[in-house]
């Protein structure tokens, strides 16, 4: 450590003290000061870890976080920006944070959730190891003009990477545009065509012939079938996806590797949606081939642009993913069982002692020989859009060469991060908070709230502040309209936030009785207000955004005593 | 009982700033007056027959989109949607789609990109992007009960400017409008309704939303009136409390 370093790092460590003794979080400034101070000073810092960086639109807090959950059921010690402090001020921060100044630092790994537009600066002075991409979804258009600027701005980031091992969602065309400009490792995770075969409601209309004469799923989860037994799982019905599918580039399947779960068939009971239907039935999202702009043909879809595309004029189209989701067995309101299969690639680098049946598996096999390794993993987290982050955080885990039972032992015990969803007992009574910030995001927290088995209260908390994104028309994007569907289970609507009235109006042009919905901008009237209408044992749902969320936090803080934002 | 077919062109590809917002409004304010709505979605390489349609919504795009459409809207459908405007056809057309509706657009590097040309205005790249919450005036809306104020969300790097017999569509109260300096949102010619507002444009600004639908009726029957009322409190709190926000 040279001195310039060391000096820049007592000042920014002294700067950070002060400003949580002042309780204003400094999970930002200490980092912006470091760049300011000495421009190497991030390059050194990071030097000594082994770097994972998580970046995409959607997904990332929880794909960082169950990435640690699974470095942790290693006993790996790790470091992270939990706080969702994802700009380079807050990534040079958490090492500040973690690095003592005698430089020996306990931590050798880091885990980092990296802002999609922020990544292409990062990577000019830190270099990952893996760098995990999520998705590309229309996000705050009003900061970056187009999703397509963002992901060539992620492109130019990959250009300056040589030795990172590249995990990319195989299913976003976006996304897997990016493996095309890297020559490196990479490792692609989607969804198998028949994953969601027991979820396909083909009674509603939003299965649809395209031009070309194929089906095509229209919509994002639209398809979900509801069981109306008591539980009000629901449930899927096993597919034979591995007889359709195993020509060309698919996945092996079941020839070398072992079925350790065997497939009980299951009832499935369909309820066709009622109500209205949205107006447009495709939310935006990239159909268009990225390089020729021809319209995709889609074997499957699993949700918005996600699925099994293929451009026919240039033959881009979905890789082959060495992380599938193989079939979604169930799917509650807190949690997803689904079968995946791995398929590894030489010698399984999994520790002996470990041995599970896997471990054996994979002992005698020869180098590029590629097995398939079917499992089945209860995700702890709810809704589709969850059943992708575990994907990435299995590959990246793949990537590590961790064991992967661990991985999904750690899936199985994951807790929602930090505000995208959390869950505080007042009394008897439950307050959950999701974050909601684009039509993607809110689109899925509706779909998993179809899933919710008792009565609930709902809250909408919606500001337009910088941090938020000034344009709140993405609102309109959101299908409020399913939301008629289970009217009847929600007791009461509030609204809240600098545009509490737009959602108000959102909803009432979405199907929902006007009377039904109060107005309530004040955060403190809208928890009281909110839980007095929740029924005991129920839950009062809010959904706010960013900067929402972090006021509502602070009443949650003082009235019921939740930790520190920052740790 | 009267009924209306709503044309949405590329709605696939013309699907977010929220313009669907404004075909929900639409749809909404008819079915309230048991006036039946029939949605007509047309993309790439699907016919474009004006007589089947009573109102057109054209919605905004990134410079992707319009360069997938350009050729279909252009080539495919330019004749028709030109004689669907000179026959007093509803057209409200959002950012992307307004300036598709102009001569050309002037890339930053001076690059012509030729447009459908039905109405007389034309469009230049800035540097600097429009970014922001608007609010304009429309003389053609004032009444004993609405001021014409309307509002919206702008976020455009193209700078629109209007030829002769071409009316803007309102003057700008606050935020930049069609190009920053002259005081002009939007465009008016014939039926044709254009603007820069999205977030969504109609339902917050219902007495606009009626104003396309009493168009749209009139001229497809000649009866007809006036709207029946609504109870548009909500329409009008969600608009008010937005603009004593971006005026004050």
């Amino acid at each position: 450590m040279n001195l310039m370093f060391k000096i820049t790092l007592f000042i920014c460590k002294t700067v950070m003290l002060i400003l949580r003794l002042l309780k204003r979080g400094g999970t930002s400034l200490p980092g912006k000061i470091a760049l300011k101070i000495y421009p190497r000073f991030a390059g050194i810092i990071a030097e000594k870890f082994k770097i994972i960086m998580v970046t995409g639109t959607n997904g990332k807090t929880t794909t960082t976080k169950a990435i640690g959950e699974i470095l942790q059921k290693n006993n790996i010690k790790y470091i992270a920006n939990r706080s969702g402090a994802n700009l380079p001020g807050g990534i040079i921060s958490t090492f500040i944070e973690s690095v003592p100044l005698s430089g020996k630092c306990p931590y050798s790994t880091a885990v980092l959730e990296i802002d999609d537009a922020a990544f292409a600066l990062i990577s000019n002075f830190i270099e990952p190891d893996i760098l995990v991409v999520t998705n590309f979804f229309n996000d705050q258009l009003d900061r970056y003009g187009s999703i397509y600027k963002i992901v060539d701005n992620v492109k130019k980031g990959i250009k300056n990477l040589n030795k990172t091992i590249l995990v990319l969602n195989g299913d976003d065309p976006l996304c897997a545009s990016l493996g095309k400009v890297y020559d490196g490792r990479k490792i692609y995770y989607g969804f198998d065509v028949n994953a969601l075969a027991g979820f396909i409601n083909k009674g509603d209309g939003t299965t649809v012939k395209d031009k070309t004469g194929e089906m095509a799923v229209k919509g994002e989860m639209a398809a979900l079938v509801i069981d109306e037994s008591d539980e009000a799982t629901v449930k899927g019905k096993p597919c034979e996806a591995s007889k359709e599918d195993e020509t060309g580039e698919t996945p092996v399947k079941n020839k070398s590797g072992t079925v350790l779960v065997e497939d009980e068939p299951s009832e499935t009971s369909v309820k066709n949606r009622t109500g209205e239907k949205p107006v447009k039935d495709e939310t935006g999202g990239a159909m268009y081939c990225i390089f020729c702009n021809n319209k995709f043909t889609y074997q499957s879809r699993t949700y918005e642009h996600f699925g099994w595309f293929r451009c026919d004029n240039c033959g881009f189209e979905r890789p082959f993913a060495e992380v599938v989701c193989t079939y979604v067995r169930e799917m509650k309101a807190s949690y997803t069982i689904m079968d995946f299969e791995v398929t590894t690639q030489g010698m399984h680098a999994s520790s002996p002692e470990n041995g599970t049946g896997l471990e054996a598996l994979s002992t005698g096999m020869t180098k590029y020989e590629k097995k398939a390794l079917k499992h089945t993993a209860k995700i702890n987290l709810p809704g589709l859009y969850n059943v992708y982050n575990a994907l990435a955080s299995i590959a990246c885990g793949q990537a590590l060469s961790l064991p992967l039972e661990n991985t999904v032992a750690a899936l199985s015990e994951c807790e929602c991060s930090f505000g995208r969803m959390e869950t505080i007992k007042a009394d008897d009574k439950l307050i959950k908070v999701i974050l909601v910030k684009n039509p993607a995001g809110l689109n899925q927290v509706l779909n998993f709230l179809l899933s919710e088995e008792k009565e609930f209260v709902l809250a909408f908390a919606i500001n337009d502040k910088l941090a938020d994104g000034t344009d709140i028309s993405w609102l309109w994007d959101v299908d409020f309209e399913i939301l008629s569907e289970i009217e009847n289970k929600i007791s009461k609507f509030y609204v809240s936030g600098t545009r509490a009235e737009d959602v108000a109006l959102r909803l009432k042009y979405g199907g929902i009785d006007p009377g039904r919905i109060s107005i309530m901008k004040d955060y403190g009237l809208l928890l009281d207000n909110g839980l007095s209408k929740t029924n005991a044992g129920n839950c009062f749902y809010i959904l706010p955004n960013y900067s929402a969320m972090l006021d509502i936090r602070s009443i949650l803080r003082k009235k019921f005593g939740l930790r520190e934002f920052w740790k | 009982m009267y009924s209306l077919n709503i044309c949405v062109l590329y709605p696939d590809l013309l699907n977010y700033n929220g313009d669907r917002g404004n075909i929900i409004a639409l749809s909404k304010r008819a079915l309230w007056r048991n006036i039946s709505v029939n949605i007509i979605n047309v993309t790439l390489d699907e016919p474009f027959v004006p007589e089947k349609y009573d109102i057109v919504v054209l919605g905004s795009g990134q410079e992707y989109e319009q360069q997938i459409i350009r050729k279909d809207f252009i080539d495919i459908k330019g004749n028709e949607i030109r004689s669907a405007i000179e026959n007093n056809k509803v057209f409200l057309c959002i950012g992307g789609g307004y300036q598709m509706l102009g001569m050309y657009l002037r890339t930053l590097e001076g690059k012509e990109i030729e447009f459908l040309g039905a109405l007389d205005l034309w469009t230049i790249e800035g540097r600097e992007r429009l970014t922001g919450d608007i609010v304009f005036e429309c003389d053609f809306l004032k009444s004993d009960t609405f001021d014409g104020k309307i509002v919206g969300f702008e976020n455009h790097s193209g700078y629109t400017y209007l030829g002769e017999g071409v009316e803007p569509l309102g003057r700008v109260v606050k935020g930049f409008g069609n190009n920053g300096q002259d005081g002009f949102e939007g465009a008016r010619y014939r039926n044709v309704f254009c603007s820069y507002a999205h977030g969504s444009l109609l339902p917050k600004n219902h007495e606009l939303a009626d104003h396309l639908l009493t168009l749209a009726l009139k001229e497809k029957y000649p009866d007809f009136s006036s709207l029946s009322p609504l109870d548009d409190s909500l329409e009008k709190a969600t608009r008010m409390t937005l603009i004593e926000r971006i005026i004050r």
